[in-house]
């Protein structure tokens, strides 16, 4: 083969590695930081809450890594989350497109979630679909992590008014085990 | 005793009971009632898979229930939109507080991540966190609507049970951190009409003899929680 193609080969890989990363790395709710989980071994068995069919919410069993801070434990539950479920019947509360800006808790037990703006921008909307987006997060948080006491929403790093029009997001949510049964 | 001391006596056993009649039996009561269609001009609120927008569904259902209230002389309706235009939360709120309103009626149309969902729901709000009492002795702009949660609560059932009377299939009543109307200083409920995201529903919302249904059933159930008033 002549230099040349050599070149033109070598050119095409590095494209499609680089095309591989920016869509990798672009897609929602998927970061390349996932700090603490080097070395992981052990498991932890978590129930992610997701939206059902009576527009309540529904549970379904997933695993994290056993990290040693419980952070990363977090934010690994909140990947799942974001995920969506596998599950028939049950339907995704997080927006489309929303990320994971950050988390950080306070020495109340409540935990700040950060995310980006898509979480208010392609929601569709209806308070019966804004408290799935709410109480999927707060109640997957609160009953995996007797720690957390509170949930406080904020959106690019500045406290929002609400999601859609209807829920108050300027206060700290506690869980609501009634949002967990059918109606 | 003289006769023009009986009959005095027998004058004010007569006239007593009426001038206690008069101040206090029950009377009528004028009342306002203001009327909120959510959303509204760029604020198109939830759309159906067909196109129904959720301003629109709510402003047609808002004219008529204005139409069912107004004929009662006693209730004067106040819409806080009467078009298609955008309208902050608190604006309206400040709005009905501006005129003292009595009860405020906000129309939604509900979405949700499932299209199986359906029904009607109405919401009233969670206490606000009191914070410590001021000198002043005044009430915080976001706590007002923590005196009238348990009003809110009973007109919330009123409409639900109205619905459940008129054979309309309902989602019940549920308490809710609604965001903004916790500044409202009077009684009020978010009503859901039902779910766009749902395509039975949707039909029924598009569909104007049911809105007007709807429309009678709020009507009826705020004329019973305007009760006589003891003057």
């Amino acid at each position: 083969m002549k230099r040349k193609e050599l070149l033109l080969v070598f050119i095409a890989l590095a494209l499609g590695a680089a095309g591989y990363c920016i869509w990798k790395y672009s897609m929602p709710g998927i970061s390349p930081h996932r700090p603490g989980l080097q070395g992981s071994e052990e498991t932890l068995k978590i129930d992610i809450y997701f939206a059902s069919e009576d527009g309540n919410l529904a549970p379904e069993p997933r695993t994290i890594y056993k990290t040693a801070e419980q952070s990363d434990q977090i934010i690994q539950t909140l990947y799942e989350l974001m995920k969506g479920p596998q599950k028939a019947g049950l339907f995704p509360t997080i927006p489309q497109g929303t990320r994971l800006r950050g988390t950080y808790m306070d020495e109340d037990q409540t935990l700040y979630i950060d995310w980006s703006r898509e979480l208010v921008a392609n929601h569709p909307g209806g308070s019966t679909g804004e408290l799935a987006t709410v109480y999927s997060v707060v109640n997957t948080l609160t009953s995996n992590f007797p720690d957390v006491k509170r949930v406080k929403f904020l959106v690019e790093g500045e406290e929002a008014e609400t999601i859609s029009g209807h829920i108050d997001l300027t206060q700290p949510f506690e869980a609501d085990p009634s949002m967990n049964k059918a109606r | 005793m003289s006769q023009l001391d009986r009959n005095a006596i027998r004058l004010l056993n007569f006239s007593l009971p009426l001038v206690f009649l008069l101040f206090f039996l029950p009377q009528a009561r004028s009342a306002t009632i203001v009327i909120d269609p959510a959303h509204g001009g760029t604020d198109v609120g939830s759309v159906s898979e067909s196109g129904e927008k959720e301003k629109d569904v709510v402003l047609d259902t808002a004219l008529l229930l204005k139409e069912c209230l107004i004929a009662d002389p006693e209730l004067k309706i106040v819409l806080t939109r009467n078009q298609d235009k955008s309208m902050s939360l608190v604006n309206r709120v400040d709005q009905a507080n501006s005129i003292q309103a009595d009860i405020f009626i906000s129309l939604h149309a509900d979405f949700s991540q499932s299209d199986q969902t359906k029904g009607p729901e109405i919401l009233y709000n969670q206490p606000v966190y009191v914070q410590e009492k001021n000198p002043a002795d005044m009430v915080p702009w976001d706590e007002r609507q923590n005196a009238f949660i348990e009003k809110s609560r009973v007109l919330a059932q009123s409409i639900a049970s109205g619905m459940a009377d008129q054979t309309v299939e309902n989602r019940g009543v549920r308490q809710v951190k609604l965001c903004v109307y916790h500044g409202l200083a009077m009684p009020m409920v978010v009503v859901e009409l039902g779910f766009l995201s749902n395509r039975t529903e949707t039909g029924l919302l598009s569909d104007q003899a049911y809105r007007k249904r709807i429309a009678e059933i709020i009507a009826a159930a705020v004329k019973n929680s305007i009760l006589p008033k003891t003057k």
